[in-house]
């Protein structure tokens, strides 16, 4: 599955780009994140360190869904005031890449698409407003503004610690999941569902201390 | 660090400092913090504590516990005037209509809406907790099941729970003692008279249909056969000559009633009749009368009648044996009557009566029912029109 391993250019360690949507990698031993180029790698910068958190997944988390397996590559993480979230990145074994978000002990795993809607401008997004994408009907549940700590192993675009985030979450009865962020100029679209964390049937979870 | 207990860590403090802790030692819950307890068959960790309670003229005040388990990830367990309810995040946005809201097919009633602040909070949590942060919560109930919504500015959340009994949380925790009395009717604790209501009906058709059954029986095994049939015609002149003394006839079979009816020409009058009837061996009699009147006009209101040419009269436990029947009328006005005696009929009454007695326990669930019901929604924002409850704070 292994599609590229080069050899970090600040320490020489190595380092992995498992998807082929991947274009940022940060190597595991010194933080140097590194952009994908044709032939190479090049280095931008040093990505902060993670804050250590409680959350039982970590890269290399291996999981099931819908009946698709996946491989957990990467992790971008992200506070606000008065707390903070992870938005894992796996690659599924059909070629897609996708996100695994945790969320106060809460996941969902969705896909960047396109929607025919036009989309609601930032200013009007609210808790509550209904939204369609795609023709199904959602509700949005959270409107956070939020920044960057950082990330680790792959990512499918350029980031940086310190960045800001601009985003909602959205949902429907049938736990239909989607986000709409508008960090960028132009707003994505990530669709999905909201997941059980023991229907993932996950391996290779990180040990937390005083659980078995 | 932290890696057990879900706890945020501050980035920018080089300490790692924990920016969700807050030691509070006023504070004591009625679990301890780090106590761990089986829910779902897994193991949860009290890591947090919550005083809420409600801003506004009525203060209602409760009590929240975070649970923790690494992969099943948080459960809220909260505790009001002795009630218990388990809840957890729901994937989905159930769709609120009117007074209710439906999740997974599950159809909730309103049960309250009301601003909540942090009075007190100690533990850890997954974001910071502030005293005095305020959301908007509203509850719907599905006994036991309970729906609730929380909003603020940013973010609407929305918890899926279920009641839980005080022993049985003492039980999970394996705690010493008993849990607190509970205090009235929780919103979501299921009525002790719903869950039985479909065994009871069961029982008492079983019931029923054996009454009927044993009914049927009694008419196929019953004779219901015609003993006397006796016609006479009262003179009030000569009410001597008005009794007659039957020919004597037989009443075999067991010992078994046997019906009297009697019909009269009587109309706009009335005739009493004395009814003896004489075991023809022994000489035991049995007498016994009946007035039969019947009236009818018409008034303002209409066309009326009063009473009936006719009357029956069951005589019960009657031995087999040779008898005579003595009937002898009197009255204002000639009257020409029939009396036929019938052997061993079978009563529907008792069937009514056995029946009546089979529902009196379902009417009186019912009520119990009601009134559970009512104390439930007598702590609502609806007491005044669907429980029927005594207190009003709409």
């Amino acid at each position: 599955m292994v599609i590229k391993e080069v050899s970090c250019p600040s320490c020489g360690g190595p380092v992995k780009f498992t998807a082929a949507q991947s274009i940022l990698a940060v190597c595991s031993y010194c933080r140097a994140t590194l952009i994908r180029r044709d032939v190479d790698v090049e280095q931008i910068g040093t990505m902060a360190a993670l804050i250590e958190d409680a959350s039982p997944l970590q890269l290399g988390a291996e999981g099931v869904w819908r009946h698709t397996h996946f491989a957990v590559v990467g992790r971008l993480q992200v506070r606000w005031e008065q707390g903070g979230w992870n938005e894992w990145y796996c690659v599924f074994d059909d070629g897609r890449a996708g996100w695994l978000g945790e969320a106060s002990g809460e996941y969902s795993i969705s896909f960047e698409g396109t929607v025919p809607e036009p989309l609601p401008r930032w200013e009007a997004l609210r808790p509550g407003l209904r939204v369609t994408l795609g023709g199904v009907g959602y509700e949005v549940t959270d409107v956070r503004r939020a920044t960057v700590v950082g990330g680790e192993g792959e990512l499918p675009f350029r980031v940086g610690s310190g960045w800001p985030t601009a985003a909602a979450d959205l949902r429907n009865d049938t736990a239909r999941f989607a986000t709409l962020d508008y960090s960028d100029d132009a707003p994505k679209v990530y669709l999905g569902e909201m997941v059980e964390f023991p229907a993932l049937a996950l391996r290779g979870l990180r040990e937390l201390e005083g659980w078995r | 660090m932290c890696g057990n207990c879900g706890a945020v860590l501050d980035a920018q403090d080089p300490d790692a400092r924990l920016i969700a802790r807050v030691e509070q030692t006023k504070v004591t819950p009625l679990i301890p913090l780090g106590a761990r307890g089986r829910f779902e068959s897994a193991p949860f960790e009290v890591i947090g504590y919550l005083v809420r309670r409600t801003v506004g003229e009525e203060v209602y005040t409760w009590f929240e516990l975070l649970l923790y388990n690494p992969t099943l990830g948080f459960r809220w367990l909260v505790n009001y005037h002795g009630h218990w309810t388990l809840l957890k995040a729901a994937p989905g946005v159930p769709s609120v209509s009117g007074r209710s809201a439906e999740y997974l097919g599950q159809k909730y009633s309103h049960f309250s809406t009301a601003t909540a602040e942090v009075a007190a909070v100690a533990g850890e949590f997954p974001w910071q907790v502030k005293v005095g942060e305020r959301t908007l919560v509203e509850d719907w109930v599905a006994p036991p099941r309970t729906l609730s919504r929380e909003r603020n500015e940013q973010e609407t959340t929305w918890s899926v729970g279920e009641y839980v009994d005080g022993a049985a949380v003492w039980k999970a925790f394996g705690l010493p003692g008993a849990p607190p009395e509970r205090i009235g009717v929780g919103a979501c604790q299921p009525s002790p008279y719903a869950g039985r209501g479909g065994r009871v009906a069961r029982l008492l058709l079983g019931f029923a249909v054996a009454a009927i059954a044993l009914h049927l029986l009694f008419v196929m095994f019953s004779q219901q056969k015609l003993a006397l049939d006796l016609t006479g015609e009262y003179q009030p002149k000569t009410p001597d000559a008005a009794t007659v003394v039957s020919e004597p006839f037989t009443l075999g079979g067991r010992t078994s009633n046997v019906r009297l009816d009697v019909s009269t020409t009587v109309a706009n009058s009335w005739v009493y009749v004395n009814f003896a009837l004489i075991n023809d061996v022994t000489g035991v009699a049995r007498s016994f009368g009946r007035e039969v009147s019947y009236y009818s006009g018409r008034d303002s209101d209409g066309s009326w009648t009063e009473g009936s040419n006719w009357d029956r009269v069951y005589l019960p436990s009657v031995p087999a044996g040779t008898y005579l029947l003595v009937v002898e009328p009197e009255g204002p006005y000639a009257v020409a009557w029939r009396v036929r005696l019938t052997r061993d009929v079978p009563r529907p009454l008792w069937l009514w009566l056995a029946l009546g007695l089979l529902t009196m326990p379902a009417v009186a669930m019912w009520i119990a029912h009601l009134r559970f019901e009512g104390r439930r929604w007598s702590e609502s924002d609806h007491s005044g029109s669907s429980g029927g409850g005594s207190s009003s704070d709409d």
